[in-house]
């Protein structure tokens, strides 16, 4: 009896291990290459009827509804936080599953090694859109939109911008007064710090401290973007959960403290129907935050690549981008250019803003992930 | 010395009155078994005597000091009433060894280890449970553990013992062997026992005094041979006795010369031993006891009987005769025995027969025969 | 052979071994090898052997940071959170089975609400009044009222972790002691007190040592849910930076150290284990305690006296508080408008039925019942969870079955373990593997990733130990006899079990269903990553808008999973008297 028991278990478990690792390669079935007309394209991405989208906001549900209500396709749209869109899309690209056609994403230090790089999605710019991006770094993989997060203060009580210096928030006057989410549960707060280390951009936090206080930075890390982070840290900041609930801890009224946050610059939108006291601090040395692509790719195995093509497409028209012709989003396409709630510019911002490279996130973002797990 | 005294106590639970207004008085050193079918308050009594319990109303009293008075709102504690209690399925401590069960009473009135192991050691040889000490109460048989329970219990000395049907777990034979040990600790701890039973063969076995209940009311408090034989009514005369006693139904026919009673075994004249009041046409009961059936002697006042089963134990022989229209129960010594459907002849020569009235009560004792 | 519960234990095994061993298996694996993420910074291919994890976890100057000051922690934070629910638990356990305390009935259900609700409730509701300065917004409900400032100690962090965890696992030491309480002789106790023991005395030897094995087992059940519970210390612990390893684990589950990930886990269940097997130790001594208790005939309330009224108030109070104040505080939530003003014109019931255009201040979310997102989210609580508690309580109850009628074998000991392993993995490991295990083929096995099948897969084996144990007590008090008797007259397994177990255990039976209802009602880690477009279940859609921070409409959810779960055990209690509290415990 015993025996029996055994041996089954062991056949069981033997067979499971050697099962585990089978994995079929099988290619895209995605044509990228084949070059069709519009109408050709309408034509067969409504034979395909059906679409299905992963993305990292709930607005492209909007936008799904006015394609659904222009070419009659099916679009089912999933929201997933980062990890777990990059968690599925590779398992199923892995098991060869049709889930997700289109993905939109965000935490370009990820998807770039474990789904561009291992071919489990493709990237795909529209005609529309080619030759129309205003800047070489949106293109290759296409970025559909970039989203600011900026350091913002509640201005209840102060006309002027308390804020011109990153370093001052490492000041005891600031002391637990800076709020932003945690990097940990916010891929691209830790890609944020993970630029901050990047030889160029130590080297400017390093000339503002000098310039604000006319003094070399004394390192007890590799470098200031490193020594910024554990200051920060040091400092008090405080950690919270969505950028949601932070614009209303920094922004509510009456509050005896003056706060500020690093958070979306898409909540400034609701802060007056919220009743909330907040504006965004520019021009600060040597950024005034940051801002990161988000990507839009068709899987590998889509089923409807026509349907995916035409939907990325729509997204970037003007009509297509009217949900996120707001505060806080910003197209690098040159004809959407105009936003009808900020009077900046995704140029403006640029300058003013870190720009996330995916490349040296993926190559250091572990370094800070392990850094700022030992400071806290 | 501990006298305890019951006045008139009641205890309610909700609606239902589980003992209602009892008033008992239990000496020094008496041997008081509480006595009814299940339900009727016995161990309800047993329990507020302990302070386990509380009364609705009424005082008690133990050794002359009031330990419980609804008027004076007086409720001591059971830790400080100085009795001991064993309990019907005898509460062992399982997580405790049978030492430590004995010892834990001793430790709480802060004896020395020496007095506690000596005492202990002493209660195990009184009991016959030496070997077992070091046993958990898992790991000894039902008997054993209500030895330990009563040597926990007598620990520390009480001179009062209650006790909650502390034989009933227990097999025919051990419960025999335990009621002999129970006189023989009654006796050389002088201590004042009342007992808990539904056994009115261990009441009557045992007792110095039973207190007969039902339905919470107190039937009759007397010595158990006056139960036996002078039973109150007719609840107490049915409970008590083995085989039960025979009660008949009859109507009274005259009360002239002599007390006439028409009933199922034929017309029959009641002579009391004291004069009674009887109105003419009531209904009355009358109880014979099985054994004062007995085979006739004489040609007077014989009973027409026949056999409808015979149950000989060698020492006595049960019977079950019809008498007229009625079924009896009859009680002979000896070696006899009887073929069923035999017709045999029998007298009632005792003068102890009782005469209840309409309501049940006892109104006397007295001679019957046939007329 | 012959028998059927020899043939139903040897099904269980290889059922059991494959769907929880098997993931044990994989997890050490993955504790040793490369991973994608990981694979440009060790710069090794994905899938090579490392021991860089291991090391990184526990010899590494980071280690401390990584893992230790973590695991220390968890582990204050789950045995205070052991202390305060066997106190709390226990007290509560203890007026209601042996004194005149009013209001029993009643108190006791509500007692076991926070069991039902979502674990994050408590910690919500805490954060909401005792919140200070510290996250700024608006003040905290103390702060509001008093002008005082909670200090940072009692706002967040350790304490109130282990309190509000403590709080939400009170139901089960209520439940296990009390269990005990009530069957207990309550003359063992009058017995001491006959003895001249004092009161403490008796509670201290007498009354503790006999409900010992309730204590062990809800110190073992309390001590590894605290340990993989995942919210409140999210909740609680991030504005002071209060790490424990579940947080770590998503840290590093969710980031670029998987690996790292993975160790963590492993010694969280390392730890489980051994408090598992400290607790079948010291139970499994000869002071067998089961022979001897059985059911009181008459037991005595102490009379509580002049401190009745003051304790029976007090106790209602602290259970209204901790049940019934979250309910109206997320009703609240979810109709006011601005955040924090609780005056009438502030409230508003567009969260709930408001059309997408009135609610531009949550980007157009539709109010929830209008809500087409949310009905179909409904529906699929609803199924996942009617599905996994039938075959959870099935299999659990047949495994009860199999493990009692087979007690002294081996195999029933080993399929004992096996049921209940699964609730010592922490959830969020759990699925991490069931994801990447069932997203493959695996022999015959099928890639099951993305089928609603998979999550009714991971439910019932999650939810198995619950119906397992509950199987197990309903077996215990059912005679051998019972089934022998129908044997003998030549009754048919199937026909014993379908005629003569099952009803005789009837509400035992049912009671094993509904902890695995109500667990997967509220279930948010275990089915996180492995909810497919179709299969989003209400939790899920929680978290979403939890984190998107509109309150209003995760405050919704969370009343309506509340108000569902209290509703269909309160049906299902009236219609067949079965109750969670009876699945636990007995």
């Amino acid at each position: 009896m015993k025996k029996i028991l055994s041996i089954l278990l062991m056949c069981i478990l033997s067979a499971s291990f050697v099962f585990a690792g089978g994995s079929s390669e099988t290619t895209s079935t995605v044509d990228l290459t084949t070059p069709m007309t519009h109408e050709e394209l309408v034509a067969a991405a409504q034979a395909e009827g059906t679409l299905t989208i992963y993305t990292h906001s709930s607005r492209t549900t909007t936008i799904a509804d006015s394609f659904e209500e222009l070419y009659g396709i099916n679009v089912e749209v999933t929201q997933l936080s980062d990890s777990e869109m990059i968690e599925k899309v590779s398992k199923e690209a892995i098991a060869d599953l049709d889930a997700a056609d289109v993905i939109y994403c965000q935490d370009g230090s990820r998807v770039y090694p474990e789904l561009l790089m291992t071919g489990y999605v493709v990237s795909y710019t529209p005609d529309n859109v080619k030759g129309n991006i205003i800047d070489p770094q949106y293109e290759n993989p296409l970025v559909w939109e970039v989203v600011n997060k900026v350091f913002v203060y509640n201005n209840e009580n102060s006309s002027e911008q308390p804020l011109t210096n990153v370093w001052q928030l490492t000041e005891p006057e600031w002391a637990g007064r800076l709020q932003f989410k945690d990097p940990f549960s916010e891929a691209v707060n830790m890609n944020f710090f993970t630029m901050v280390t990047r030889e160029d951009w130590a080297e400017k936090l390093a000339q503002a401290y000098k310039d604000l206080y006319g003094k070399e930075l004394v390192l007890t890390t590799p470098n200031a973007g490193y020594e910024w982070i554990k200051m920060l840290y040091a400092n008090g900041a405080v950690l919270g959960k969505s950028d949601t609930t932070i614009a209303e801890n920094v922004g509510a009224k009456g509050q005896s403290k003056q706060l500020a946050g690093l958070f979306t610059l898409n909540k400034l939108r609701t802060a007056e129907a919220k009743n909330l006291a907040l504006a965004p601090a520019y021009n600060m040395e040597p950024f005034s935050g940051f801002m990161y692509p988000a990507y839009v790719f068709i899987t590998k195995n889509a089923k409807s690549p026509n349907a995916a093509k035409l939907f990325i497409e729509y997204s970037m028209t003007e009509e297509g981008w009217v949900p996120f012709n707001t505060m806080g989003d910003y197209s690098p396409v040159s004809y959407l250019q105009d936003n009808s709630e900020d009077p900046l510019t995704l140029t403006d911002w640029s300058s003013q803003l870190i720009y996330e490279d995916y490349q040296w996130c993926a190559q250091a973002r572990a370094d800070v992930e392990e850094f700022i797990t030992s400071i806290v | 010395m501990p006298k305890i005294e019951l006045k008139n106590i009641t205890k309610k639970f909700g609606d239902f009155t589980a003992v209602d207004n009892l008033s008992i008085t239990i000496e020094d050193g008496d041997f008081v078994t509480l006595l009814g079918p299940s339900g009727c308050g016995k161990t309800t009594t047993l329990r507020q005597i302990a302070g386990l319990e509380t009364p609705t109303s009424g005082e008690i009293i133990i050794d002359g000091k009031i330990v419980f008075s609804s008027e004076k709102m007086i409720d001591v504690s059971p830790s400080k009433r100085d009795v001991g209690f064993l309990f019907q399925n005898y509460a062992l401590w399982p997580h405790m060894t049978v030492y430590q069960n004995i010892a834990f009473g001793l430790e709480n009135l802060k004896w020395n280890k020496a007095d506690i192991d000596k005492r202990v050691k002493e209660l195990l040889a009184l009991l016959k449970i030496e070997e077992f000490e070091a046993r958990y109460p898992a790991e000894i048989s039902g008997g054993q553990q209500q030895r330990v329970a009563i040597a926990r219990t007598l620990a520390t000395n009480p001179r009062v013992l209650l006790m909650d049907e502390p034989l009933s777990n227990l097999d025919a034979k051990l419960r025999m062997e335990m009621r002999t040990e129970l006189k023989r600790l009654h006796r050389e701890t002088g201590a004042t026992f009342v007992y808990v039973t539904h056994d009115q063969l261990e009441a009557m076995t045992l007792a110095t005094k039973i207190c007969l209940l039902n339905n919470g009311l107190l039937q009759q408090y007397a010595p158990p041979l006056e139960v036996y034989s002078q039973p109150h009514n007719l609840f107490v005369a049915d409970f008590v006795g083995s085989p039960q006693i025979n009660l008949i139904h009859c109507s009274v026919v005259s009360i002239d010369d002599s007390i006439v009673l028409d009933s199922g075994i034929g017309r029959i004249q009641f002579a009391p031993r004291s004069p009674i009041e009887l109105t003419k046409g009531s209904c009355v009961t009358v109880g014979i006891r099985p054994e004062y059936f007995t085979e006739a002697e004489n040609g007077d006042g014989i009973f027409n009987a026949e056999v409808v089963s015979s149950l000989p134990s060698g020492m006595e022989t049960t019977m079950k005769l019809k008498i007229g229209k009625e079924m009896v129960n009859s009680v002979h010594f000896g070696l006899v025995d009887y073929p069923v459907g035999e017709k045999i002849e029998i007298e009632d020569r005792s003068d102890k027969n009782l005469l209840f009235d309409t309501d049940g009560n006892l109104l006397s004792l007295g001679r019957i025969k046939i007329v | 052979m012959r028998k059927p519960s020899n043939v139903i234990l040897l099904l269980m095994t290889i059922f059991l071994g494959y769907l929880t061993l098997f993931p044990l298996l994989q997890m050490v694996k993955d504790t040793f090898t490369v991973h994608v993420s990981e694979s440009i910074r060790l710069n090794k291919a994905p899938g090579e052997f490392t021991l860089s994890h291991w090391a990184k976890v526990l010899f590494d100057p980071s280690s401390l940071s990584i893992f230790y000051k973590p695991f220390l922690n968890s582990l204050a934070t789950s045995l205070g959170a052991c202390l305060v629910s066997l106190v709390f638990g226990g007290v509560f356990s203890w007026l209601v089975t042996r004194t005149n305390m009013r209001w029993k009935k009643i108190l006791s259900t509500l007692f076991v609400f926070p069991y039902i609700m979502p674990s994050w409730t408590l910690a919500l509701a805490w954060y909401n009044i005792f919140k200070n300065s510290v996250v700024g917004g608006v003040p905290g409900t103390i702060q509001a009222i008093t002008g005082l400032e909670p200090p940072n100690w009692l706002a967040y962090g350790a304490f109130p972790i282990a309190l509000v965890t403590g709080l939400h696992y009170a139901p089960f030491a209520y439940i296990m002691i009390g269990g005990i309480l009530r069957n207990m002789d309550a003359n063992l106790e009058e017995a001491a007190m006959m003895l001249k023991t004092s009161r403490k005395r008796i509670v201290y030897k007498i009354t503790i040592p006999m409900i010992m094995p309730a204590i062990l087992s809800t110190f073992l059940l309390v001590f590894s849910s605290a340990m993989s519970s995942f919210a409140v210390p999210t909740f609680l612990g991030l504005p002071v930076r209060y790490q424990v390893l579940t947080t770590q684990l998503y840290r590093t589950l969710n980031g670029i150290n998987q690996g790292q990930g993975y160790c963590i886990a492993m010694l969280m269940i390392l730890l489980s284990v051994a408090i598992l097997a400290f607790n079948q130790r010291v139970v499994g001594t000869r002071k067998n305690y089961t022979t001897v208790t059985g059911k009181s005939s008459n037991i005595s309330f102490i009379n509580l006296k002049k401190g009745r009224n003051v304790i029976s108030v007090i106790v209602l109070i602290l259970v209204l508080i901790v049940s019934v104040l979250p309910l109206i505080s997320f009703a609240l939530e979810s109709i006011i408008l601005l955040p924090g003003d609780y005056s009438f014109d502030n409230m508003t019931l567009q969260f709930w039925i408001g059309t997408a255009e009135q609610n531009s201040i949550a980007n157009n979310e539709p109010g929830l019942l209008k809500n087409p997102e949310l009905w179909k989210a409904l529906f699929n609580s609803l199924k996942l969870s009617l599905i996994c508690a039938l075959t959870a309580g099935t299999l659990g109850f047949l495994a009860g079955y199999g493990i009692v009628r087979g007690r002294g074998t081996k195999l029933a000991k080993l399929v004992d373990n096996l049921a209940f392993f699964p609730y010592l993995i922490p959830s969020m490991a759990f699925s991490v593997i069931y994801l990447s295990m069932f997203s493959t083929r695996h022999g015959i096995i099928p890639p099951l990733y993305g089928t609603f099948f998979l999550l009714v897969l991971i439910g019932t084996v999650k939810y198995m130990p619950f119906a397992s144990r509950s199987g197990m007590n309903a077996m215990m008090q059912l005679s051998n006899q019972i089934e022998e008797a129908g044997e003998i007259i030549g009754v048919k397994w199937p026909k014993r079990m379908s005629r003569l177990v099952i009803p005789i255990q009837k509400s035992s039976f049912i009671s094993g269903y509904l902890l695995p209802f109500t667990s997967c009602m509220r279930e948010l880690s275990l089915f996180v990553l492995l909810v497919t477009p179709s299969n989003r279940v209400l939790t899920t859609l929680l978290f979403y808008y939890n984190e998107k921070g509109w309150n209003q409409y995760s405050n919704g959810i969370n009343l309506m999973i509340v108000i569902i779960v209290l509703v269909i055990n309160a049906v299902v209690n009236k219609i067949t008297g079965a109750s969670i509290d009876k699945g636990i415990g007995g």
